[in-house]
């Protein structure tokens, strides 16, 4: 078996996702160069309108000179509102390349990585079974296979936070807080909401630190929601669950311990990006979301919108079904330290804050 | 920027079988890798593979006369320092060959470099390890 044939199928998902994030520049600049053509349009559309309007009142009065001049205001204000909106287009358009571009770093660095370390990993291969220690070369094999799960399901999570910030931009452009409606481009009602919420400058932090570093996304769009305390729960209000650890911790309500119930049951399912199939492959809102939705409680799709209920204030008072919540990603705390969240595959591991260079949202309690 | 992921793949598939041919270089001038240990007295003696598979174990007489307890431990400690042996030897033929990031993969199977002074000596004496004599 050639190199080429252990290594292709590992390293095929992050070098599709690469594809997945490959960025048109040509078409980028080619909004830029609409949007100056919009603008300069409108602005002689809004000269000549002006200039009439002076010529017009110069000589004439009367009702039908002042709805005239009215049309002429309203004409003017819609003009200069599609100029805005031009303008969002434009700078939503360039803020979607860089959350691609940073998303295509993150991701060229876990190719890279991967791809280090599985030259490593198979020349160590070779060597120890040329050496005639054909149960250490296996080793290194199974090592290998793990590594290329570990990366496809990094890749999987890099591309869940990319498309969570499009989201976020998409929202931000339409007016919207989440879902996407693009029909707000009309001239008629409210003026389309400046997309504003990226930092000046827009630059996002570049180098990509790759997974557990502390990079930031520049996520433009990383807002976070106002939402109220969540109040702890009244003494013998709780219900028990039991962790896998053979422990036990007190959720909150019989919804919250139902959710963490059914997440734990889900321990082992493989990290399938989009997948809401339990038992067979789910991604981590899918998990979330599922495992809500047998506690009866029905949160929604994507990891980007399920800070929801009350939020959290600190990880001292998490309890067992809250939620947290990243840029991107999304895990369910479990109790005494744990949270059980769709990596590859379903797994528990310790709380942390920090996702592979994702903005940390916060602690969220959907029943809350 | 699309990358070439055919091309890295085929070079490393050269490199990965210049690595296999330099090992088996190192492995036809110094013969099979194993690890020997006997008592003093050389009435009990094991062999190992790297890894520490068993490979032979010798008796004589006077081995058995000292009771199953003491055999038992002597077989044990024995192959211990066999497979320590063996892993020396494994990491000494093959760390010139897989470099310094290589160190790790041999560290994680066992294999690296024994220190002066774990060299104790009852109730094994390393009488000869490492590379046997060639074929």
């Amino acid at each position: 078996m050639t190199v080429e044939q252990v290594l292709t199928p590992l390293v095929q998902p992050a070098a599709d996702a690469q594809r997945q994030l490959a960025t048109d520049d040509g078409a980028i600049d080619g909004v830029g160069r609409a949007h100056g053509g919009v603008q300069s349009a409108l602005h002689s559309s809004d000269a000549d309108t002006g200039r009439r309007n002076a010529n017009l009142s110069a000589g004439w009065s009367g009702a039908s000179s002042d709805r005239r001049q009215e049309e002429a205001a309203r004409i003017s204000a819609a003009s200069q509102r599609l100029q805005q909106y031009s303008g969002d287009v434009r700078k939503a358009v360039t803020r979607a390349a860089e959350i691609l571009k940073v998303g295509q770093q993150t991701n060229q660095k876990l190719i890279d990585d991967f791809m280090r370390k599985a030259a490593g990993l198979l020349r160590a291969a070779a060597a120890l079974r040329a050496a005639g220690d054909t149960a250490g070369a296996q080793q290194k094999l199974t090592e290998l296979a793990k590594l290329g799960a570990e990366v496809s399901g990094q890749s999987g999570m890099n591309l869940d936070s990319v498309m969570g910030q499009l989201t976020g931009v998409v929202g931000e452009l339409s007016g919207t807080s989440g879902a996407t409606s693009p029909s707000s481009a009309g001239l008629s009602g409210a003026p389309p909401q400046s997309f504003n919420a990226a930092p000046s400058g827009g630059s996002s932090s570049t180098g990509a630190g790759g997974v557990g570093g502390a990079v930031s996304s520049g996520a433009g769009a990383s807002t976070k929601k106002r939402l109220p305390v969540a109040i702890p729960p009244q003494p013998g209000t709780g219900v028990m669950v039991n962790l896998p650890g053979g422990g036990q911790a007190e959720a909150p309500n019989e919804t919250a311990a139902k959710a963490v119930r059914a997440a734990l049951g889900q321990l082992g399912v493989p990290y399938v990006w989009g997948g809401t199939s339990p038992g067979d492959g789910l991604d981590c809102s899918g998990l979330t979301q599922y495992a809500y939705g047998e506690g009866g409680l029905d949160i929604p799709r994507t990891s980007r919108e399920q800070d929801i209920g009350a939020e959290v204030p600190s990880a001292d008072q998490l309890l067992p079904g809250d939620l947290v919540c990243w840029d991107g990603h999304v895990a369910m705390y479990i109790g005494d330290g744990q949270i059980v969240e769709a990596g590859d595959p379903v797994q528990v591991g310790p709380l942390r804050t920090e996702n592979a260079g994702m903005n940390f949202v916060g602690f969220y309690r959907p029943t809350g | 920027m699309e990358r070439d992921l055919n091309l890295e793949l085929q070079r490393l598939d050269e490199r990965v079988e210049e690595t296999g041919r330099q090992a088996e270089a190192q492995q036809a001038t110094f013969g099979p890798i194993s690890g020997r240990a006997d008592v003093g007295d050389g009435s009990i003696s094991v062999e190992v593979a790297p890894g520490g598979l068993l490979t032979d174990v010798r008796l004589s007489s006077a081995a058995l006369s000292r009771g199953p307890q003491v055999l038992a431990q002597q077989l044990f400690d024995l192959a211990e320092r066999a497979t320590r042996q063996a892993g020396a030897s494994m990491h000494a033929a093959l760390s010139p060959v897989l470099g310094e990031g290589g160190e790790q993969h041999l560290a994680s199977l066992g294999y690296q470099p024994i220190e002066d002074d774990e060299e104790g000596e009852p109730p094994g004496r390393v009488t000869r390890a490492g590379w046997r004599s060639p074929r």
